[in-house]
């Protein structure tokens, strides 16, 4: 058993997700930075509008607080950033330099505007950072090894999210109730105009909605770790994201579910 | 063979330590765990937002300033009157100013000898950000350095489902607030 598990990990190895998800992952952050740049001076550099007390504990924390005590180096971090990322979409032996360059100018774009970007861009992050040392067809057993383990982790990652987003729904009051989609779409903010003004009067299909969100959430995790079950799976996360996407004013919403779903693509043929 | 089974057994070890860690983060039992320490700021798990409640009320920050020997303003959109959209990104940053008042509202909005005190909202970082936010844009898009500025929370209550949408505005003056 023990044997089948550690072979299993060394299979992940050669996971054909491994080629394309770098690509997708940091083509995410790309659209993301270009969606920023015609307000981007509000946020980073001299003149941004954003507010912050005191310092962080860790010196860890202060270092990707840099742009918020140094905010007049911004250009130098804000406009390497796409060019690292697009150095980093290569599948070579040496993208691991420009994508750890490229998820660090990230983070410290991110941890001086996190209200910009929200819980998507950390979770697009998150997966930049697990996709550093990947290198898909290496000959390297070293680089064999971090390729499992970046696609283990991703795979652990995703069944975490939806877990915990799982257990906190039916801990709301609203998730139960068929509410919370109804409360979603009064948020001229959050939702595109379309949809906002829609908000009265479809209220079956908020509901409906809800309902259908919570129930396909809770049977995810298992779903995702059993195999006939795992392609159906995939494909409604795929769809939730691709609905997110064209629903919500903050692409990065949409783009983190996508990129959930990433790790699991190819499932059925990566171990037969 | 062998060097495989320890290759894997140590990404084992290391994923099971990360893993049981970030999920101390993602589910937490205490105010500040061990799991905090270590998920902040690479790997923190705010996911538990996503099946939270959500607002059951809109809330817009609205000021309105005075300039040396001029009156009051109006009281305008802190956002919208500088023409950006709702779906515009500081128009996300005034939300994540509001997520924060409105958590101040809720919980250190009280009552004194019949007055609606709100001190210990003025003296959070949220009051401070909310001004400073306010004031930069004016400075920003205007050029404008005003004298005083003046803050208040237009809070539109959404109904309950089938109920009806009354749009009544309930509104939470701060007062005027002397700019530097």
């Amino acid at each position: 058993m023990i044997k089948r598990l550690f072979l299993y990990f060394d299979g992940f190895s050669t996971h054909r997700a491994l080629r394309f998800m770098p690509r997708i992952v940091l083509g995410f952050l790309i659209v993301l930075w270009m969606t920023t740049i015609p307000e981007h001076r509000l946020f980073w550099g001299n003149d941004n509008v954003l507010f912050r007390f005191g310092m962080a504990d860790s010196i860890l924390e202060n270092t990707f607080l840099r742009l918020y005590y140094q905010p007049e180096i911004y250009a130098w971090i804000y406009f390497s950033h796409p060019f690292l990322l697009i150095a980093g979409l290569r599948n070579s032996a040496y993208s691991w330099i420009p994508r750890l360059l490229g998820w660090f100018t990230g983070m410290l774009l991110y941890q001086a505007a996190p209200g910009i970007l929200g819980w998507g861009a950390i979770l697009l992050l998150q997966f930049a950072f697990l996709l550093i040392p990947v290198h898909y067809e290496t000959a390297s057993s070293v680089r064999k090894w971090f390729n499992s383990l970046s696609i283990a982790a991703m795979r652990i990652q995703t069944i975490l999210v939806i877990s915990v987003i799982a257990i906190f729904m039916w801990g709301s009051d609203q998730w139960p109730k068929g509410e919370t989609i109804y409360y979603l779409i009064h948020q001229p903010s959050e939702v595109r105009t379309f949809l906002y003004e829609t908000s009265s009067g479809l209220n079956w299909l908020w509901m409906t909605i809800t309902y259908a969100l919570l129930i396909i959430t809770t049977c995810l995790t298992a779903s995702l770790l059993f195999r006939p079950t795992r392609y159906y799976s995939t494909v409604f996360i795929l769809v939730i994201g691709s609905v997110a996407v064209l629903s919500f004013n903050n692409l990065a919403h949409g783009f983190a579910v996508i990129t959930l779903a990433l790790p699991w693509i190819d499932a059925r043929e990566s171990y037969d | 063979m062998k060097k495989t089974l320890l290759a894997a057994l140590i990404g084992g070890i290391i994923l099971t330590i990360h893993y049981t860690l970030c999920a101390l983060n993602a589910l937490p039992v205490e105010q500040t765990t061990i799991g905090d320490r270590y998920a902040q700021p690479l790997f923190q798990q705010p996911w538990q937002k996503l099946g939270s409640d959500l607002p059951t009320n809109k809330i817009e920050l609205e000021f309105r300033k005075k300039n040396k020997g001029r009156d009051w303003s109006d009281w305008k959109d802190a956002t919208a009157s500088y023409s950006y959209e709702p779906s515009s990104q500081a128009e996300r940053v005034e939300q994540a100013i509001v997520d924060e008042l409105r958590w101040q509202l809720t919980h250190n909005l009280y009552s004194e000898n019949g007055r609606v005190e709100l001190k210990t909202i003025m003296e959070s970082s949220t009051y401070s950000k909310a001004v400073y936010y306010v004031i930069r844009l004016e400075r920003y898009n205007e050029n404008n350095y005003p004298d005083s500025v003046q803050l208040r929370a237009a809070i539109e209550f959404i109904p309950e489902m089938d109920a009806a949408d009354t749009r009544q505005l309930t509104y939470f003056t701060f007062p005027p607030y002397g700019a530097p």
